[in-house]
């Protein structure tokens, strides 16, 4: 009973550095290339942005060079810092609001058919409604303040965390349920033990789409009213046709996303560390189309 | 010293057993009609039947996991009216929990009854021993093959050391060798602990190899037809399967699945 039959080995995971054959050091440079190509990608983009403005001679106003974004960047670093910082408190504000609330609900609805049919026709409805067009009431309700602005990336936010909550609870195969009882377990521990870490990977899956829609929430409610902030900076730079601001002002949000965005990554790892499906970007691609 | 066997109630007793049940689309579905079954302390006992003739459910409603229309059904002599926990059961699907090791796999049945863990850990280990899994105790299912993730959930199954074991189709997702494979394997560990098991499958060869008696059920709704001892002496080997014997009782089988025509009788 002890040897394992030859159909019968362990799958191996695919490693592409162990199946390379080429030297350590060939190995080396490629698991090094493996990890440049973003910044290989990004550097090129930089580059058709130079080369295009010298060649199709376009100003400064319309698109200004790399160079003096960058510039920007750095001279005004404590004026964009001042204003991140707001803007990086509305995202995180709006998203964890959307996780403390979404997550929750999506259980309620997974328990209960007559929740789940109460509820659902409403949040399809709430996610219909243009975000820009309640702004300005948000506003009148709440003042100028960081609270509508929390609000609107809440609004934005919850809707993919609720709908991959309740889809990854939902995919729970029923074998395993009847297994679960079959031990005796209680509504709890099926919940704690066996449906909330299955349907963990698809919930990451719509926080990562969450997060990244908190941050356009946050700029949205700047742009209709806000005295600081990135989205205020930008509205301040548009005002003045300083483009070369305007742009560094997107290069510090750009960076905020995709920092927010590694950050709910991270976490990812360390919670769904068995994780070797893709179910998770599955549920992102999904959303995001 | 021997002592004489004390005659005592049979494990699971079902009688005059219907289901019948509402499709999504709204048909009534006979699926188990007038079913009359015993099992004794013990005994392995092969339910086989063609595709959707109720064997699946007629375990479910066994193990109370789902609810009979009418009829009688016993588990260790009292009424079975909600879900039964003194049993193991192995669907077709090994349902593992990918972020729990092997070994905490088959611990899941002792976490979830609240069993102290460092008296089950050493048989965990054992099980994982005698179906061929050690050095994957701390492994992930993730990291093993179809055949051996199912034998994890056959320790899983055991773990808490139930009086009844419950397969529903367990090979039915494995190629044709790790299925021979893991008939043998099955043999072998029921033979060491002579469990009562309840096997279902819509395999001729294994049923007949692996039990002492196979139920033979009808195509919807699902009947017993007959009932076969198999007197074959233990273990047996894959060898047994071209004795007369064995070739016989197969042969038999194929006959009334002709007669009720799960089987073409012009080929």
């Amino acid at each position: 009973m002890s040897e394992n039959t030859a159909s019968d080995r362990p799958r191996q995971r695919l490693d592409l550095e162990s199946v390379d054959s080429g030297s350590s050091l060939g190995r080396r440079v490629r698991s090094l290339s493996f990890y440049l190509m973003p910044v290989v990608a990004l550097i090129l983009l930089v580059l058709v942005w130079h080369f295009a403005i010298i060649i199709f001679e376009i100003r400064s106003f319309l698109l200004p060079r790399p160079a003096g974004v960058f510039e920007r960047v750095v001279s005004e670093r404590s004026r964009l810092i001042a204003h991140a910082w707001p803007t990086i408190q509305e995202i995180l504000g709006g998203f964890l609001l959307s996780v403390v609330i979404g997550i929750p609900l999506a259980i309620v609805m997974v328990r209960s058919t007559y929740v789940d049919r109460a509820i659902s026709p409403l949040l399809v409805a709430s996610q219909t409604v243009p975000k820009v067009a309640i702004a300005p009431v948000l506003l009148v309700w709440f003042g100028l303040g960081m609270a509508p602005k929390v609000i609107i990336a809440f609004l934005i936010a919850f809707f993919p965390v609720v709908i991959s909550t309740a889809v990854g609870l939902r995919s729970v195969p029923g074998e395993l349920i009847d297994l679960a009882t079959s031990m005796g377990a209680s509504r709890f521990q099926l919940f704690r033990q066996i449906r909330f870490p299955y349907a963990l990977p698809t919930i990451f899956g719509g926080l990562k789409v969450a997060i990244t829609l908190a941050a356009i929430g946050a700029i949205v409610g700047e742009f209709v009213g806000a005295d600081q902030g990135l989205g205020y900076l930008i509205m301040v730079a548009n005002g003045r046709l300083d483009t070369e601001l305007l742009f560094a002002v997107v290069i510090v949000l750009v960076a905020i996303g995709v920092a927010l965005y590694w950050a709910v990554e991270l976490l990812e790892r360390v919670l769904v560390k068995w994780r070797n499906d893709q179910a998770g970007s599955d549920v992102t691609i999904a959303a995001l189309g | 010293m021997s002592t004489m066997p004390v005659p005592t109630s049979p494990v699971v007793r079902v009688e005059h057993l219907h289901k019948v049940y509402r499709t999504a689309s709204g048909e009534l579905v006979h699926a188990l009609d007038d079913v009359a079954l015993e099992v004794t302390e013990g005994e392995f006992i092969s339910v086989l039947g063609p595709s959707g003739c109720g064997k699946s459910t007629l375990m479910m409603i066994v193990a109370g996991l789902r609810s009979s229309t009418s009829g009688l059904v016993e588990v260790a002599g009292t009424n079975v009216s909600g879900p039964q926990t003194d049993l193991g059961i192995v669907f077709q699907r090994d349902v593992l929990l990918d972020w729990r090791t092997n070994l905490d796999n088959v611990l899941l049945q002792t976490d979830i009854r609240k069993l102290p863990r460092s008296r089950y850990l050493d048989r965990a280990r054992e099980l994982l021993h005698e179906v061929g899994l050690e050095g994957f105790e701390d492994k992930h299912p993730g990291e093993l093959s179809g055949g051996m993730r199912q034998r994890v959930a056959i320790c899983r199954a055991l773990i808490h050391d139930p009086p009844l074991l419950l397969m529903d189709e367990p090979f039915g997702a494995l190629d044709a060798l790790t299925r021979e494979d893991m008939t043998m394997r099955l043999q072998t560990l029921w033979m060491h602990s002579r469990k009562t098991v309840m096997f279902i499958t819509h395999s001729i060869a294994e049923a007949v190899f692996l039990a002492d008696r196979v139920i033979v059920m009808t195509p919807r709704p699902g009947r017993i037809d007959q009932v076969f001892d198999i007197n074959l002496e233990r273990p047996r080997r894959f060898e047994s399967m071209s004795s007369p014997e064995f070739a016989q009782i197969v042969n038999e089988i194929r006959d009334l699945f002709r007669a009720t025509g799960v089987l073409a009788t012009d080929v």
